[in-house]
Order: structure tokens, then C-alpha cells, then sequence
């Protein structure tokens, strides 16, 4: 049956930020199938410039009010290194540990909030609290300890105080860090509800398979996070480690053919981020009790169904409660540990690049400054830019797919909204612009 | 409660088991540490307690008056109030903050007693101790210092390393004796402690260089002085800052909350803040206000007033206690009273220099010779006061300028303190035209005199130091002016000395005044002769040999006037005692004809010793080539 | 009473005002919700409202067409809220506004293109329309905001702080940050958040905005006072308070 299919979706819902979904179908023949970014440009790297070095994490972190804390991360790392600063290890782990809250945060809100309501049938997070109330309660709560996690070392989880250049301008207390420890043990049999919640979901989440170039942050240390190399993983499985300050290579910004908009591609036409990616470069570092979850979704790596994103950020989840854990303990157990530590001064300015793993996926900061500590430029390219790409690629493999399978417009829209959602698009971070079309 | 049976004694080692105990039993609150600040907290362990605090960021009143404080919760239609004190130890709190309670006591009594503070304030026991360190822009010293604390329940100072003297005023004092192993304090222990406190109180930094019982006047009286107070208040950023670290500062809000069920909540009282542009605005509908208090100048106007004045009608004194928290916490730096206050104090010079601009400036006033009386061979000793009555005012160490007509002008040194206002005394000794016309003078005569001229001896840096003077023959006149003053203001001086020598026993000056500092136990006086016949029973030799007779402390003040060749000598002395020479004075002499830095005849380098001096710091003319 | 409907908005932002909202716990947020009915949340929900009693916008109104879509919220909703500080005073996206080069600066030569035309300046919503409340703040006190939820539905004018930050730092005991040797705008800087960053260590940006009155000039002496470049002093209000300046 050949048919026509209009789907706008303007102003797409339950994502951070404006996506447009538009298709086209005409007799049967794809007209138009488009993921179009409208947010207002911000012109944020024109903002830091003439801001002192001090200031300007204060000012990026204002990019993204879900991810701030990582955007705060990654401009005080890109500080550092044109800085000349080297942190403590102490710091460094107390800025894992605020990481690990940040993605944990973010995942509960994502999956527990924005995602299940499209598992559970329902148009929004509210009716819920009528027909599942102990599972919102659960979520709730845990979003609430997210909060509470990287607010105690953060001061606060959109956009936190405490961390500045060369380290943290507070440090926890070892009663402190005591306290978040019992505040974490004690929400484990909350993550343990929500974790067999997802699996009792699991066979909701759409099947759909697309190999793809996954980007993440990857380290020998640790599962990276806030540390480490860029890496990519090919869908034969082939990694490839670049340093940091070579960003530019990897991410290689470009004008689509078809469009002014800057995308990013390395070896493959696109390629993705976020917490599939990360799942899959570094699944051998996965905590063993996120991996136990890991197995009991069907999970290793790699795993080439978008749509799993989502089931990748429960496991993240679960990794980031028994990572922080041990980091705790570590610092409880240190005996040099010192709640008064300064921050390290710079040393010289000059010009310098960071990679974080925000919950969205690997986020690049890199600043440079004159000699008095002032900002002279600045870029920041952020993860759902550089997803964009490779949702528009996942479309023009699913919507034939979803036409093949003679799916009603609904249906169709629902899937489109879906996939575009489990990326956790996080657009209003869009320093960078995107074409925008609008259909009439 | 001065009885000393009240007074006891805990040694030093005894003294962190009574604290141990006192944490058990009570609710143990004093000052801690906040990073290099200092706050009162809970104290948990005895370490917390930090004694040698020199001030906290909050005065103690927040205890009793909290910040934010319930004063009703309502359900619906049912209230209740909030009245719930908690018991306290409220530990280590310093003298001035006691006199602040003792303020707030009786601003929350008045009128309806508010059982909100009073409870609160019932429920603590305040034990107090004393200052072992001070705040940099603390100045008790200087005010109120005659109003004795007394809302306290026992004071603890300590003495040195060996323990602290307990002094129990209440019987809630007494009642923490038994926490601890307390002895009766001795005598020697009790008057030590006496000593310590009364010490401390001339030690501070800053200093109101005028007594504070003419200060509502004054203050008052610039109410209309709108420059005056757009001026002091320009960089101000109406920030409350200084009266909410303030200890008499007792102004609030009042906002009702509901809580999240929307049905119940409460009615809280937060503190506010005088200086806020939002204080005494009032709302006039449909968006519009008014303020009654529109302006910085207003707003800071009316700190002051009600510190200085309003509220010193009814406290008998300044509702200040001169802790300095509301100078140190004004990032523009203009909160500080005692800059405030100078200010004021300066006006009136202003008005006098202004008054002045308009006349001749070399036009003398005629004053009437009450006493004249030959003191020496050359010397004649003469007590003035002005012909049309007027009081004088100068500083020790500063000169009029001496004359008679036909004759001509002489300047001399004031000899007497300014702190006898209706006459002044000067000497003069016969070595030219004019001063050998001035010697021929009785009583009843007049001569023409003119000033205050030059700058004298530096009063806010001598109060609360060690004094020593140094005077040689005729430089005794000058000094005596400053003699007087530190003997009629003794207490704001700490020990006293005065080296005096003359070339011989016939040059001694001012014998019934040398008596009777002989005498007196305020001033260690030490007198020595170059020379001399047998009868002469006192020292002989130089002045410097006077050094071997009093030992001297390296932070003692020094001020010397006398012959040039004196100084040398008495500065090589002092610099084996290791006495900075910035708080070195020395007045010197030259000739001078004009007095008021035009003439050109005393100029040293760039200095105009009439003008700049004749008192000068030493380290500021060591330097110059021509100065000694 | 009948539950007012409420609604959120999103202009140029980073939208973390609204993230804040989820941050109350379980048991405040459900309380919340037997008071007010949320009909319209596009981050969180797919439906929209024809009526609302209450409109709380977050973001900067930065574009023309922007104008049309706020002028349609207000006329649907009897009380519009500006929502965090780039809403009530143009926030960070302000920071820009004395620049004239930021878009070739960010977009190099496709600077021209009609999508990415941006007004001059940022500007506060009431820019655009009407606005009765102002949650103030980046974030936004999500505490303060339930205040002022719980003023509206008794019918009474939320009470919003105009006095500065200096004051909360006081009642906090917190040390100045002139005393640890850095520097701070507290002094002309809006209250109501409670003063948390000087007691983190940082200095207070404003991101309040000023208080009604600031002493910009005394601002700026006492910056130079305190050690910071001429410069640096003059443009240190403009991360915050740039559409607040006197010279805006």
C-alpha cells in the first residue's frame, strides 16, 4: 500500500532544549525525513572573551543547566591545562566522585522521568503518579539523592560552586564524605527497584540495529569519565586512542552538503556519544555489580540498538553508586587526606583542551588566554551536536524500515520521538547552530 | 559583687576537665574557629574553645534574638507561639559584648518585655572572659569605658599560663563551680586580675581622641548637615553590613509563610537592617512607594544618630560598645564610627580655619597677664588668659606667636595642658629685644598673642602606650603641657616616665611642680644636674645616665625636647633598647618669624618646622640632612 | 479552591530552572502537585493548555519572532512569572550585549544567515511582555519559588528580597570574600538565595541581578581598592547585570 505520511513535530517534548522531527512521505517515497535543531544561538564563546580565567566555568557552565556540572568539569580541566595546573589526586577523585553524581542525576531523570512514560504508555511523568506512585516515589527519591550527591561536594548541582580552577575552593569534611557514603548505602535498595523496574521494561524498548562509530572518553585507570583519551570503536569492534589536544581532528566539524549546518564525523559518516558509547569502549571496566545488570538485560559489549541508550544509563548508574563508593572510602581511609586543601595556582597562560563524559556523551572545552589570565577565545563542542548527525542517519535507515513494517503515521511519530529521545538530546547546550527548515 | 569570698581560682591544668565536664553536663557554646575568623559555635571538644579569639563575625546576641526567629505557627484557625528556650552555657564572651547584652537586656525590657528574647536570654548562663587578644579596629578603650558590665554570670580572666581568676556574679555562675576545681582566689590572684582587664583596656588600635559625653551633642547638632552626610555615605552601598554584625542593633522584620500543605506555617521575625534602601519604604498601592529614608546620606545619617544620640538618651551613653565588627565588615570602609565621629570633630576646626580665611593673618588677640613670676636668672613664668574671655584650645607642643608692639613677635611654646581651657601658661626667657620686653611685664599688663601654631605631640598615638619624656632645661616648657595632660587624663596612659636635667641646680624650672612629681605615684620622675655644688643631694650627670635608672620597654613612646646637642645622645641610648624610631618625638627649634609656614626661616629640606612641627616623628627627619 | 493551572516555558536558556524543579524529593514534589496542576511542561509533557492561571517562563527573549510567542503565552495566562534570572533580568545572555561582533565571532562567515539573526541585546521577558512576578537567581532557589507559588495561590504579593547579598552573608557568619583577599559583588547584588557561594569559597556574581539602588561607582573604587585591574573592575558587572548597567 503505497501512502502519504506528514509528521511535524515541532518543538519536540520531554528532551532538553527545541528538535524539530520532520517526514515527508509521499505515495510511498520519502520526500523529507529531518532532525532540525531551532534553539536560539547563545554565542557563548564570544561571552568568555575578556573574562578573567577565574570566571569563566561560571560562565560555560551556564551552557547547559542538566550537564553543568560537566560542562563545570571540563572548563576548569581546559583552564588547568593552559594554566599549567596539575590538581591533586585528592581533588581528582572528589571531581570523579561529583561525576559520577552528574551522570547518575541525569540518568534517573532520564530514564525515570522523561523515557518511561513511552515504556508505560503514558504522555507524561504526572498521570504516572496516579497509576505507578511507588515507582515515581522511587524515582523521585533518587533523583533527589543525585542531587543531594553532587551537591555536597559541587554546592549545588546546576551549575556548582565549589569548583574552580586548580581544584576546589571547598572540600568535604571526612564527616562529610562519611555522610554521603551512609546517604548513598542507603538508597541502594531504591536503585536496586528502579534497575529491575527497567528490566521488567526492557522488552518495550523498540528493536532496531544500526553499527555505527562510537566516540567516548577512555582511560587505563578507570571506566572513563572524567579522565583519559579520546577513543573510538568501530563496528568491528577496532579502537583507536587520540590525545586530548587533538580534538579537532577527531571531531572534525563540517558543513553538510544538503545543509549550512556543522556536524561532526571521524572515520564513518557520523558517528555517536553518549552512554551506548561509553558502554561499549569500555565495558571491561564496568563496576562487577553494573556488569551482574549489564548480563541481566542481554547486555555486552558492543550493543548497535540506539535505543538502548537508555538501558546503557541504568547500568552507568549502577556503576557510578559502587565507583563512588570505593573512591570515598578511599579519601576516608587517606591519611593525608586534608579538608582544607587550596587550589593549585597557574603556573603560566596560554592555550589548552578538555574531554569530559557528560551523561549525553564526550564534551570539548578549550580556551586560551593572554598573559594576564584573560580569555581570548574559546570553543566548546558539546555531545547532542555531535549526535545529530548520526540521528539523522538512524532515520534514514528507520523510517523505510517503519514504512516496510506498515506502520500507522502515530506509530511512526512515537518511534521517530523515541529514538530521538533516547539519544537524552540535550539541545539547549547547542552553542553551535544547526539548519533549520521548517516545513509549511 | 565585689566581695572577693566570690572570687576563685582554677589552675590552668585543672582547667580542661572543668571544660570536659561542663560539655557533659550542659550545652556548652563559645568561640571557635572559622577559618582565620572566629564565630560562637558548640563547643564538642575542648579544643574547639579558643579563648584567645580576638572577636567573633556575630556579636552573642544572635543566641537570643536569632536571625530568623518564630514567633507564632498557625494550622488554619489554631496558633500557638514559639517561646522554647534552650539552656546554654554561653562561654568566653569578652567585656564589651557582655555591655552589648546588658543593652539589648533592657531594649527588649522596656515598654512590653518581649518574652521571645527574654526567655532565650533566662535560659543562658554567660560567663565572660578576658581579652587576650584585640580586634584590629576595636576601640572600647576609648568609649563608654565608665559603664561596667554586669549581664553576665561569671568572668573568667586568665593569668598568663598559670590558671584563670573566676569572678561569680549570679548564682547561676556559681552553680558551674562545681564542674570544676576551683579554689578561693588569693589577694595577689585577685588583684592581678584587676590589672590584667584594666591594662587591656589601652591597648586598642583605634581610639576616640575626644571623651564620649559630648557626643550626642555634637552629633545632634549636624543633623542638618546634609553635605556632611552625603559625603561620609558616598561609597556606601546601603548594605546593612554594619548593622547586621552590630551588637546593639535590634531592628526586624516581620513575614508570615505558609508551609507546603498551604493550611499551616508561621510568623517569623528576620533581622533588618537601618541602612537597606528598603527599611523605611512604604508601599502606596497600584506599585508606587515611598521612602521616608530616601537617600545614603539619610540612611547613614540615621545610624549614627540613633547610635550616638537617640539611643544615648536613654542608655545614659552611646549605643556603642566599640567593638569594631561594623569597621572591619564595610567593604567601602566607612561604617568605623571613630572615623566618623573625627569627622564631626573636624567641623568645628573647619568652621574656626574658615572663620579665619577672612581676617589678617597676622592679626594677634590681646591677653591678660594673671600671674607672672621669675622662675630662673633669664626665665619669667607667666599664666595668660584671653582679654575677651574666650576659652583656648591647642594641642601639647604646639606655639603661639608672642608680642609686643614696638617690639615685635617671638614664637613660644603653650606650657600648660589644654585641659585647663580658661587660661595658659608660657615662658620666656630673656635672650632678645622682644622676649626681655616681655620679662618686664606684671600682672595686669597685657600682651598680644597669636595661634595655636604647628602640630604638638601626638595624642591618638600616645594613649594606651608606655610614655617616657626626656627634657633638658628649657624644654621642660613644652613638655609640662604634655606632663599635665597625661597626669590630668591618667588612665588613658599605661606607665609614665620623665627624665629631667639642667646644666646646673639654679636652671631647675617649675620647682613646686618638680616636688610634687616627685611625689606622686602617676609618674616616674628622675631628675639629674650637669653639675653642682655639695648642698645639691640629687643625681649629677648627663641626662643619658638617668637610662641606667628606669628600665624601659622596647614598645615605649619617647618624646624629647631640649638643647640640639641632647638629642644625639638620648637617641643613641634609645637605640640600644631597641625603640623604633617612629615612636620617637622630638620638638625642635629654629627661628621662625611667621609661625604659619611662609617666611622661609625654619625651613628644613622641605619640611617647615612651624608648620609640619615643631613635634615631628623621628624616623620622618632622621634623614634630612639639616635636621639635627 | 480549585487547583490553578500552571505552566513552563522555555526562551533562550540553559533550562536548569526547570531542572531544579525535579530536585525536591519525593515527598515535596507530590505535596506540590495537590496544589497546582502542571497542564503544560514541554521538557516533561506532550500536552498543552488553552488557559492558564499561572505562566512561568524561563530563557531571555533574544529573537524577534520570540516576541509573537510570548505575547500568545500572555494572553492566555492570568499571572506570567519570569523564571530564573534570564527571564527576570537578561542573565548570562546578557553578557554580550555591549559587543557587536558576537555573531561573526561565533559563526564566521555564515554570520548572515536569517536563522541565526539574534536581537542586539538579550533581554529580560518583560522585554516582550508584561510580567507580574520575578523568580530571580541562576539557578533559581527552587525553596524561594515555592514561596512565591504559595503567596499567589493565597492571593497575596509575593515578598522578594531587595536588600543585598551582604546581609545573608552576615547572618551566615560567612567570612568576606575582600577578607580572604578576593573580591565579590555582594555589596550591590540582590539577596534571597541565602548567600551560598562566598560560604563555598566564591565570590557572589549577582546572578540575582542588582538591588534596586547599586552603587556601581563605589562598585568599581572598591574593586580597584582591592586590588583588581581598572579594567577588569569596569567590566566585572557584566556577567550577571550587563542589561542592568547603568550604561546598558
Amino acid at each position: 500500500m503505497r501512502k502519504d505520511i506528514n509528521i511535524n513535530v515541532h518543538h519536540l517534548t520531554r528532551v532538553e532544549g527545541h528538535g524539530n522531527i520532520l517526514v515527508d512521505v509521499k505515495n510511498g517515497s520519502i520526500e523529507e525525513c529531518t532532525w532540525q535543531v531551532p534553539e536560539s544561538p547563545r554565542f557563548f564563546e564570544a561571552m568568555i572573551r575578556g573574562r578573567h580565567y577565574s570566571e569563566v566555568a561560571r560562565i560555560t557552565s551556564r551552557i547547559c543547566g542538566i550537564c553543568s556540572v560537566g560542562h563545570t568539569l571540563a572548563s576548569v580541566k581546559a583552564t588547568e591545562t593552559a594554566c599549567g595546573i596539575t590538581i591533586t589526586e585528592q581533588a581528582r577523585k572528589m571531581r570523579t566522585i561529583l561525576k559520577h553524581a552528574e551522570n547518575f542525576d541525569s540518568h534517573v531523570l532520564h530514564v525515570g522521568v522523561l523515557v518511561a512514560p513511552d515504556l508505560l504508555g503514558a504522555p507524561s511523568v504526572f498521570p504516572l503518579v496516579a497509576s505507578h506512585g511507588p515507582v515515581v516515589a522511587t524515582v523521585l527519591r533518587l533523583k533527589r539523592l543525585g542531587h543531594e550527591w553532587g551537591s555536597v561536594i559541587g554546592g549545588r548541582t546546576t551549575h556548582p560552586t565549589t569548583v574552580i580552577p586548580g581544584g576546589f575552593s571547598k572540600m568535604l569534611t571526612i564527616e562529610e564524605l562519611t555522610e554521603l557514603k551512609e546517604k548513598i548505602l542507603a538508597s541502594v535498595d531504591d536503585i536496586n527497584t528502579l534497575v529491575s523496574t527497567v528490566a521488567s521494561l526492557a522488552p518495550n524498548i523498540p528493536v532496531f540495529d544500526r553499527p555505527t562509530e562510537y566516540l567516548a572518553v577512555s582511560s587505563d585507570q578507570e571506566y572513563g569519565l572524567y579522565d583519559g583519551f579520546i577513543q573510538t570503536m568501530m563496528p568491528d569492534g577496532s579502537k583507536e586512542r587520540f590525545p586530548v589536544s587533538d580534538y579537532k581532528s577527531v571531531t572534525n566539524e563540517y558543513l553538510s552538503p544538503n545543509s549550512t549546518a556543522k556536524f561532526a564525523r571521524h572515520n564513518l559518516a557520523s558517528y555517536a556519544a553518549g552512554a551506548l558509547s561509553r558502554f561499549n569502549n569500555n565495558y571491561e571496566q564496568l563496576h562487577g555489580e553494573a556488569r551482574k545488570v549489564a548480563k541481566a538485560l542481554g547486555m555486552e559489549s558492543m550493543v548497535c540498538n540506539p535505543y538502548m541508550n537508555s538501558a546503557a544509563q541504568i547500568i552507568e548508574c549502577v556503576h557510578s553508586v559502587y565507583e563512588s563508593l570505593r573512591l570515598i572510602d578511599e579519601l576516608i581511609e587517606d591519611p593525608a587526606y586534608d579538608a582544607n586543601q587550596k587550589a593549585v595556582e597557574p603556573l603560566h597562560f596560554g592555550t589548552g583542551a578538555s574531554a569530559v563524559e557528560v551523561p549525553r556523551g564526550i564534551l570539548f572545552h578549550e580556551y586560551t588566554y593572554d598573559k594576564e589570565g584573560i580569555c581570548v577565545g574559546g570553543n566548546c563542542i558539546i555531545p547532542t551536536n555531535q549526535n545529530h548527525g548520526n540521528i539523522q542517519l538512524d532515520f534514514d535507515k528507520l523510517v523505510p524500515e517503519l514504512l516496510e513494517a506498515e506502520k500507522t503515521e502515530e506509530e511512526m511519530t512515537l518511534a521517530l520521538e523515541m529514538l530521538v529521545r533516547s539519544y537524552d538530546p540535550c539541545i539547549s547546550c547547542s552553542t553551535h547552530y544547526l539548519d533549520v527548515r521548517f516545513k509549511k | 559583687m565585689s566581695d572577693s569570698e566570690k572570687r576563685y581560682f582554677i589552675k590552668d591544668y585543672d582547667f580542661s576537665s572543668f571544660l570536659n565536664n561542663l560539655m557533659e553536663s550542659e550545652n556548652l557554646v563559645g568561640p571557635i574557629a572559622k577559618k582565620n575568623k572566629f564565630v560562637f559555635g558548640k563547643i564538642n571538644k575542648t579544643e574547639d574553645l579558643r579563648l584567645d579569639y580576638d572577636i567573633t563575625i556575630l556579636p552573642p546576641k544572635k543566641f537570643f534574638f536569632p536571625p530568623a526567629q518564630k514567633l507564632i505557627e498557625f494550622d488554619g484557625e489554631n496558633y500557638r507561639d514559639c517561646i522554647d528556650p534552650q539552656k546554654m552555657v554561653l562561654f568566653g564572651v569578652h567585656f564589651y559584648d557582655i555591655k552589648s547584652l546588658d543593652m539589648t537586656d533592657f531594649f527588649f525590657s522596656e515598654g512590653q518585655p518581649d518574652n521571645n528574647y527574654l526567655a532565650n536570654r533566662e535560659a543562658a548562663t554567660v560567663i565572660g572572659s578576658s581579652v587576650q587578644k584585640i580586634s584590629e579596629r576595636a576601640f572600647w578603650g576609648s568609649i563608654g569605658r565608665d559603664v561596667k558590665p554586669k549581664g553576665h554570670d561569671g568572668f573568667l580572666t586568665r593569668l598568663g599560663d598559670t590558671g584563670y581568676v573566676y569572678d561569680v556574679t549570679s548564682y547561676k555562675g556559681e552553680a558551674l563551680l562545681t564542674y570544676g576545681n576551683f579554689r578561693n582566689a588569693t589577694k595577689e590572684e585577685i588583684s592581678k586580675a584587676e590589672k590584667v582587664n584594666e591594662d587591656i583596656m589601652h591597648q586598642c588600635n583605634a581610639q576616640l581622641p575626644f571623651p564620649t559625653d559630648k557626643l550626642a551633642e555634637k552629633v545632634r547638632a549636624e543633623f542638618k548637615n546634609e553635605e556632611l552626610w552625603d559625603e561620609l555615605a558616598e561609597k556606601c552601598f546601603s548594605c546593612g553590613t554594619c548593622n547586621t554584625v552590630c551588637p546593639t542593633c535590634y531592628c526586624f522584620d516581620v513575614h508570615d509563610k505558609w508551609n507546603l500543605d498551604q493550611k499551616s506555617g508561621s510568623r517569623i521575625r528576620y533581622w533588618d537592617a537601618c541602612l537597606t534602601s528598603e527599611f523605611a519604604q512604604v508601599s502606596l498601592g497600584s506599585g508606587t512607594s515611598e521612602n521616608f529614608r530616601n537617600t545614603r546620606g539619610e540612611r547613614f545619617r540615621h545610624r549614627i544618630m540613633r547610635k550616638a544620640v537617640y539611643l544615648n538618651d536613654k542608655l545614659g551613653g552611646p549605643a556603642c560598645v566599640g567593638c569594631g565588627r561594623c569597621s572591619t565588615s564595610c567593604t567601602a570602609d566607612i561604617a568605623d564610627p571613630v572615623g566618623v565621629y573625627n569627622r564631626i570633630m573636624e567641623l568645628e576646626k573647619e568652621a574656626e580655619i574658615a572663620a579665619r580665611k577672612s581676617q589678617n593673618i597676622f592679626m594677634p588677640r590681646k591677653a591678660m597677664i594673671l600671674r607672672a613670676e621669675q622662675t630662673t636668672a633669664t626665665e619669667r613664668h607667666f599664666t595668660l588668659k584671653m582679654a575677651d574671655g574666650s576659652s583656648v584650645h591647642f594641642e601639647p607642643g604646639q606655639m603661639l606667636e608672642v608680642s609686643l608692639f614696638g617690639y615685635g613677635e617671638i614664637p613660644i611654646g603653650y606650657a600648660s595642658s589644654p585641659t585647663r581651657t580658661r587660661t595658659f601658661d608660657i615662658v620666656v626667657r630673656s635672650v632678645g629685644r622682644v622676649s626681655k620686653a616681655l620679662n618686664k611685664l606684671e600682672v595686669g599688663d597685657s600682651m598680644f598673642v597669636r595661634g595655636p601654631l604647628g602640630h604638638g605631640f601626638p595624642l591618638d598615638k600616645l594613649r594606651g602606650q608606655n610614655i617616657l619624656i626626656v627634657a633638658g632645661g628649657i624644654g621642660l616648657c613644652p613638655t609640662r603641657s604634655l606632663i599635665q595632660y597625661i597626669l590630668d587624663r591618667r588612665d588613658e596612659f599605661y606607665n609614665f616616665s620623665l627624665f629631667y636635667g639642667t646644666r646646673s641646680p639654679s636652671e631647675r624650672m617649675f620647682l613646686e611642680d618638680l616636688k610634687s612629681w616627685d611625689k606622686s605615684p602617676e609618674i616616674d620622675f628622675f631628675e639629674t644636674v650637669d653639675t653642682a655644688e655639695k648642698s645639691w643631694k640629687g643625681n649629677i650627670g648627663v641626662i643619658t645616665t638617668l637610662f641606667k635608672k628606669k628600665a624601659l620597654t622596647p614598645d615605649t613612646r619617647v618624646i624629647i625636647c631640649g638643647p640640639p646637642i641632647m638629642y644625639k645622645f638620648v637617641i643613641k641610648e634609645l637605640d640600644t633598647l631597641d625603640i623604633d624610631h617612629g615612636n620617637i618625638y622630638v620638638d625642635l627649634e629654629r627661628r621662625m618669624k611667621c609661625g604659619i609656614g611662609k617666611c622661609g626661616h625654619c625651613q628644613i629640606n622641605d619640611k617647615y618646622v612651624c608648620k609640619d612641627g615643631p613635634v615631628f616623628p623621628f624616623s620622618e627627619i632622621e634623614d634630612l640632612e639639616e635636621a639635627l | 479552591m480549585a487547583k490553578p493551572k500552571v505552566g513552563f516555558f522555555d526562551f533562550s536558556s540553559c533550562e536548569g530552572c526547570q531542572i531544579e524543579l525535579t530536585n525536591y524529593g519525593d515527598a515535596d514534589f507530590v505535596e506540590l502537585l495537590n496544589h497546582i496542576d502542571i497542564v503544560e511542561f514541554r521538557e516533561a509533557m506532550s500536552e498543552k493548555a488553552e488557559h492558564l492561571d499561572i505562566a512561568c517562563i524561563e530563557g531571555s527573549f533574544t529573537r524577534k519572532e520570540e516576541r509573537t510567542r510570548l505575547e500568545a503565552i500572555r494572553k492566555r495566562s492570568d499571572v506570567v512569572i519570569s523564571f530564573g534570572a534570564c527571564a527576570s533580568t537578561g542573565g548570562i545572555n546578557a553578557l554580550k550585549n555591549h559587543q557587536t561582533d558576537f555573531q561573526e565571532y561565533v559563526y564566521g562567515k555564515d554570520a548572515g544567515a536569517a536563522h541565526l539573526q539574534s536581537n542586539a541585546k538579550a533581554l529580560p521577558i518583560d522585554g516582550a511582555i508584561k510580567v507580574d512576578y520575578k523568580v530571580f537567581g541562576c539557578p533559581m532557589d527552587k525553596y524561594e519559588f515555592l514561596n512565591i507559588i504559595s503567596s499567589l495561590l493565597h492571593g497575596k504579593t509575593p515578598e522578594i528580597p531587595d536588600y543585598p547579598v551582604c546581609v545573608e552573608c552576615k547572618r551566615n557568619e560567612t567570612i568576606c570574600r575582600f577578607q580572604e583577599g578576593d573580591h565579590c559583588m555582594g555589596m550591590v547584588a540582590r539577596a534571597g538565595c541565602g548567600a551560598p557561594c562566598p560560604e563555598a569559597g566564591i565570590p557572589c556574581e549577582a546572578c540575582r541581578g542588582f538591588i534596586s539602588n547599586p552603587n556601581e561607582a563605589s562598585l568599581v573604587q572598591v574593586l580597584i581598592e582591592n586590588g583588581m585591574p581598572e579594567e577588569r573592575a569596569r567590566n566585572k558587572s557584566r556577567i550577571f547585570t550587563n542589561a542592568m548597567r547603568s550604561d546598558a
